[in-house]
């Protein structure tokens, strides 16, 4: 039993970022029960900042829990494992609807318990199952995109509503999904960590002995800039594809041309994504001190620079759109383009966010990801109404850049003592258990 | 007098509240092959990646050729080899290719050197660092360490995943190293029999404290255990200066001192009327003494 409860409470607390998010979401909550009813909402928001990270990363920690052989050895490993992942969605759904109960006291609040246990115990299975490598972890980010896009189909919102609103199916879903799973985890088959990072480094058979090849293979895991480049393409290719399959299925959009155009305002977000290199070089910067001869702000900037380099590869796909979109002609180009910019400036703010993040979660850093993440979120949902005001665009990508400058400083200041015995680089122990060679 | 390779002055080093390292003081002379001892998280790879700038002290100050650790100019970086205790090596490379970018970063590298060792140490060049066992990773990191001819070879924890034939190799490369004596080793190892086969020097750790540092035969004189034999009944305290441990029975007692020497002994027996027996111990005995 303690051992359940202590992978229920891991699944809560594992990461800095959910503590630091579990400590806000309770204040909020708190706050939420104390203020009159408008306020109540808060806690509403508050449980949201307290649970998301365990929604999206708890499956993927649970796999990574289960797979090393050290704890397959234990007895009755998968059976507490089993039981600490069911206190997920019953915390989860329980919480929500206690708090639902404050606000909306005359709802079926047992419908609402089960529509939410059902939800996270769906998204929780889906994501130890699948999210075991590369090929997988792409196949349940689609399928969240699916579930995501499926209220746009009359049928499918028909048969959602159907299920939603009736206890007994509910019940069925939440039962078969557990039984299910508990089935196929219980028979006692080694599991493999998650490799969702499989992809990195194919082709590298042919690597060039050079001082920037070796720079990235240090910095990346990878000497390949076609790597890269590469990557960044086959996800533009796979967004426009996947996109455009669900706007073609849910009718959303009919010609070719809107199917694509629909697709590509999704893709573009890889423009944001690309600054995720800043994270990486971050953390195995370790590996060239010694060997590059440079001191700690010379370090900083060729991080920066390759991480520049790998924004630039990654976000090249996204970079193609504008002419096509400008050979179609369904929307003017230059309103496309400044829709990208904003996300590349984000891509570029993420970039120094990275860099600067050498000393774990301090407030500043959980502050600043807090303000680009909601700043991206707002500016990706009001892409039709920013289209028609080029120049709020050009105020909104002067802004996101200045915020990146002010980290760059940030950055700066703090890599003049950068304690590489803080800011690890990624344990090789998760890589072995991957490479039992 | 020449400049010593590495000067350690009161270096000390915590994390929040927690400290690791306190007020060690330590330097490393050309020609030394030093073996750092001390349990888990007694702070030895801390104390090693302070000195070579991964991290920047708490207080005190340590220094490479007059450098400051974490402001280490690029000659002097060219000067060192870093075996870390958990490699860094690039799993989607082959060992071969590993090695060439490897190379690539330094001024100058001895592939000539790399070869005969790779082929010595039977190291499988041509697969790639992810289908590797620990012990061939590790050999791959030593050798990383050696192409560049360092003027200091730092090593964590180096022989924990080789076989004996590859630690022998190994232990003989490392004493081949600093036969010119113009270069020095520092290496941290649980495997005490291996570190007193090629140490000149021995530092202990204990709780972020240098328990003992200095030449590896002043350590094995000067810690010892004594056999005490008395006619009469023994006290319980014997009140002898520098006691690592103590067990009386009735008449007889064996203790373990450091810093002993023949004085110690005579002025004993004639305090307490006993006869006295030292026996030498092995390192791997001094250590568990000195954590008894």
């Amino acid at each position: 039993m303690k051992g359940v409860l202590r992978v229920g409470l891991l699944q809560f607390t594992a990461l800095p970022v959910q503590r630091w998010l579990l400590g806000c979401g309770a204040v909020m909550v708190a706050a939420g029960y104390l203020l009159p009813p408008p306020g109540t909402v808060l806690g509403l928001i508050g449980l949201f900042i307290a649970f998301v990270p365990t929604l999206f990363a708890s499956g993927v920690l649970l796999r990574y829990i289960s797979a090393p052989r050290v704890v397959q050895l234990i007895p009755h490993v998968r059976w507490q494992i089993l039981g600490g992942m069911v206190l997920v969605p019953l915390i989860i759904a329980t919480a929500f609807t206690i708090l639902a109960m404050s606000l909306t006291p005359k709802d079926d609040h047992a419908l609402l318990w089960l529509r939410i246990a059902a939800g996270v115990s769906v998204l929780l299975i889906s994501q130890f199952v699948l999210i075991a490598g590369a090929r997988g972890t792409g196949f349940w980010f689609l399928i969240l995109i699916l579930a995501a896009m499926a209220p746009g189909t009359t049928a499918t919102r028909d048969s959602m509503h159907w299920i939603g609103n009736s206890p007994g199916l509910l019940g069925t879903v939440l039962a078969l999904s557990w039984c299910g799973f508990a089935i196929w985890f219980l028979r006692g088959r080694p599991l493999a960590a998650p490799r969702i990072t499989s992809m990195v480094g194919w082709g590298t058979q042919n690597a060039r002995t050079s001082q920037p090849n070796a720079v990235r293979a240090f910095l990346f895991g990878d000497p390949s800039l076609t790597g890269q480049f590469t990557t960044g393409m086959m996800a533009v290719v796979f967004m426009i594809l996947s996109f455009g399959l669900m706007a073609w299925l849910n009718g959303s959009a009919h010609s070719p041309g809107e199917i694509f155009m629909n697709a590509s305002w999704k893709a573009i977000g890889i423009g944001a994504y690309a600054g995720i290199g800043g994270w990486l070089v971050t953390r195995r910067s370790k590996f060239l001190w010694l060997r590059c001869g440079l001191d700690r702000q010379a370090l900083y900037r060729l991080c920066e620079r390759e991480a520049w380099v790998s924004l630039v590869a990654t976000a090249s796909g996204t970079f193609l759109l504008v002419p096509v979109v400008w050979l179609i002609g369904a929307v003017n180009p230059l309103e496309f383009a400044a829709l990208l910019a904003i996300q590349l400036c984000s891509g570029a703010c993420l970039l120094y966010l990275g860099l600067m993040r050498v000393r774990g979660w301090k407030l500043i850093d959980v502050l600043s990801s807090l303000a680009l993440f909601i700043g991206w979120g707002l500016a990706s949902v009001s892409g039709s109404f920013l289209a028609g005001h080029l120049w709020l665009v050009l105020a909104i990508c002067v802004a996101i850049l200045a915020a990146a400058l002010g980290l760059r400083l940030i950055g700066l200041y703090r890599w003049q003592r950068i304690d590489w015995l803080v800011c690890k680089p990624p344990s090789p122990l998760a890589r072995n258990e991957m490479n039992p060679a | 007098m020449t400049e010593a390779i590495l000067a350690a002055r009161n270096l000390g080093k915590s994390f929040d509240s927690r400290q690791v390292l306190n007020d060690i003081s330590a330097n490393v002379d050309a020609g030394s092959v030093i073996g750092v001892l001390g349990k888990n998280g007694a702070g030895k790879t801390t104390l090693l990646e302070i000195a070579l700038g991964f991290s920047p002290v708490s207080s005190g100050s340590v220094a490479l050729w007059g450098h400051e650790s974490l402001t280490l100019p690029s000659a002097i970086k060219g000067r060192i080899g870093y075996v870390p205790q958990q490699d860094e090596l690039v799993p989607v490379l082959t060992g071969t290719q590993q090695i060439a970018l490897n190379a690539a970063l330094h001024k100058s590298w001895d592939q000539e050197l790399i070869a005969r060792l790779a082929q010595e140490w039977e190291v499988p060049l041509d697969r790639r660092i992810s289908e590797l066992s620990g012990g061939e990773r590790q050999k791959i990191s030593v050798l990383l360490a050696l192409g560049h001819h360092p003027d200091l070879l730092v090593l964590d924890e180096p022989l924990a995943s080789l076989d004996p034939i590859a630690r022998r190799q190994f232990l003989s490369q490392l004493l081949e190293i600093t036969a010119d004596q113009t270069r020095a080793v520092i290496f941290s190892s649980h495997i005490v029999s291996d570190l007193e086969r090629v140490a000149n020097e021995v530092w202990i750790l204990r709780q972020g404290h240098m328990a003992w540092q200095g030449e590896l035969d002043v350590l094995k004189e000067s810690v010892v255990r004594l056999h005490l034999q008395g006619r009469d009944q023994l006290p319980e305290q014997l009140g002898i200066a520098h006691t690592l441990h103590q067990q009386v029975d009735g008449n007889t007692a064996t203790i373990s001192v450091s810093d002993w020497n023949e004085d110690v002994s005579q002025s004993l027996a004639s305090r307490l009327g006993v006869e006295i027996e030292v026996e030498p111990l092995d390192l791997e005995e001094i250590f568990l003494e000195m954590h008894r």
